[in-house]
């Protein structure tokens, strides 16, 4: 009842071959979710299935306890930066106001309340005064941090968002995670994908390790362990900080 | 300047060269708003097939005596619904299935025209255009389609913009995005037709393309994209109009290039990105440091 989305054996398949494989959860509200997984894992089938953009083969998907259909426009896309073509002719407010498209009947045009809410979501991510910046002028952090201001012009409840640490420097890395905490405890819910497995113990509170199956999915400390991941990432590589001391773990 | 007074007291006398400038003004129009979405979506390659593909409808229509319009569309819509089959269903990428269809759509319409072997279409003329052909009926379908055109563009703004810019958004917020592409493939077979007089099937890509990329070079907004482009063809158009009628030469081919020489101006001297510009501001910024 109180969760954001929860899935019963859920199983998606491309191309005769299955993406995923009878998951299963439920998310709680308001927390960060970090989906980690290997190459192929299917975490983007997953976030796409959830957004209500792939045939679902088996299985049922409810956010806040209705079909997707229904709440649409309550779930927000970052995307990865890699999918946008920053040459596009588009500023910064245009590209936040498209947040707000999903509010609009199909023949409106952005109004002033819509550009009022754009400029107030760029505020919130510190971006405000580049909003008549043409978007490829901007660093790839401050980039992310549009895409996030586009989120909350949404005013969407639940957030996915792929990627959106690849190719930064880590002070931009730094503001965003802070900048998702906070709209965390505006009382959001935030998934991330998520590639590589360092600094998971401090950006989520919740995770999830995928490999078409779901290898775990709970609080950190009974998810991150060395066996799970290992078995996620079937014995590829990655090291992980142990517990006591620097003993690290794991596969490659 | 005699030459101007010489095109002027032309346009007055002759209904055909009057025809002709606003067949090339209407056609520069459509052409330019819709170019500009081709590029954004990296479809020029597509907009190559759609207007070559729109041969065998044309040639088919004759053969039954139906409208133009309705065999284009229909072959044009057919071959975008193939590529897209062929690059979903096989290893084959995008552009191959482009180019296996453009060029086998494209064969079955000179076989067409070859086999019916009528003095009454001319294969130069659907390939180059014929300007001077251009009647009063096809002024006004030309005046359909761009109204159409800027119509559609005016109502499905927004499914446009995000649809190009942010596909996984667009779906996401339940934007039909395969629609959205149909459509334009739909519109691409129109506007091809359109500009069947004037430019000719060949050369109607380079009215599509070239002013939409070299208003793309000067301005970071698509509604200011959108105007420069259109009225880039609108020059085009009627400078080439008038060194056809001038120098008497092909009226396409004058217009795709007066459209080249303005991009090419764009290339090299454009404020932000003109590649003169650009070495000048690398050789004082070297100065600086």
């Amino acid at each position: 009842m109180n969760s954001s989305v929860d899935i019963n054996h859920l199983s998606v398949a491309y191309h005769g071959e299955w993406a995923l494989k009878d998951i299963s959860f439920q998310a709680p509200k308001q927390e960060i979710i970090g989906i980690i997984g290997p190459n192929g894992a299917g975490k983007s089938t997953l976030m796409k299935a959830i957004m209500g953009m792939v045939t679902v083969n088996q299985g049922t998907i409810r956010v806040f306890d209705q079909p997707i259909n229904e709440v649409r426009s309550d779930i927000a896309y970052v995307p990865q930066r890699n999918m946008i073509d920053f040459d596009f002719p588009i500023l910064v407010e245009d590209v936040v106001i498209m947040g707000r498209y999903p509010h609009m009947k199909w023949w409106q045009r952005p109004g002033k309340q819509d550009r009022e809410k754009a400029i107030e979501s760029l505020r919130q991510v510190g971006m405000e005064s580049y909003r008549k910046r043409q978007i490829g002028e901007l660093s790839g952090g401050q980039q992310q941090r549009v895409f996030i201001a586009r989120a909350l012009a949404q005013e969407a409840d639940l957030l996915f968002l792929d990627e959106p640490f690849s190719g930064i420097d880590l002070t931009s890395e730094q503001i965003i995670i802070d900048l998702l905490r906070q709209i965390r405890d505006q009382g959001k819910t935030l998934f991330i994908v998520h590639h590589d497995l360092s600094k998971v113990e401090e950006y989520f509170d919740r995770l999830m390790l995928l490999n078409q199956r779901l290898v775990g999915f709970g609080q950190l400390q009974d998810v991150f362990l060395p066996q799970l991941i290992s078995e996620a990432y079937e014995g590829q590589v990655a090291t992980i900080k142990g517990n006591n001391s620097d003993d690290m773990v794991v596969v490659k | 300047m005699e030459n101007i007074q010489f095109f002027i007291s032309g346009v007055a006398n002759y209904p055909f060269l009057q025809n002709a400038l606003m067949a090339g003004i209407l056609v520069g129009i459509v052409c330019g708003i819709v170019g500009c979405f081709i590029i954004l979506r990296g479809m020029a390659l597509m907009g190559d097939a759609i207007s070559h593909a729109v041969l065998p409808g044309v040639v088919i229509a004759y053969m039954v005596g139906i409208s133009f319009f309705i065999g284009a569309v229909i072959t044009g819509v057919l071959t975008a619904l193939g590529i897209g089959y062929i690059s979903q269903n096989s290893k084959i990428k995008d552009d191959s299935a482009i180019g296996i269809l453009l060029s086998g759509m494209f064969a079955i319409g000179v076989i067409l025209i070859t086999a019916i072997g009528s003095m009454e279409v001319d294969i130069w003329h659907i390939l180059f255009g014929n300007v001077l052909a251009v009647s009063i009926g096809d002024l006004w379908m030309t005046f359909g389609i761009t109204i159409a055109v800027i119509a559609f563009v005016f109502l499905f703004y927004k499914q446009l913009i995000v649809s190009t810019f942010d596909p996984t958004m667009a779906k996401a917020i339940g934007v039909p995005t395969k629609l959205i592409h149909y459509m334009l493939m739909f519109v691409l077979s129109l506007v091809t037709v359109a500009s069947l007089n004037t430019v000719g099937i060949i050369l109607v890509v380079a009215m599509l393309i070239t002013p939409g990329s070299t208003a793309y070079l000067l301005t970071d907004r698509l509604p200011v994209m959108l105007v420069l482009s259109a009225t880039f063809g609108v020059i085009s158009a009627v400078t080439g109009v008038f060194y056809s009628y001038i120098y008497d030469v092909a009226t396409g081919a004058s217009m795709v290039i007066v459209a080249t020489i303005m991009f090419m101006f764009a290339f090299f001297f454009s404020p932000k990105q003109g590649l003169v510009v650009r070495w000048f501001r690398d050789r004082s910024a070297q100065h600086a440091s």
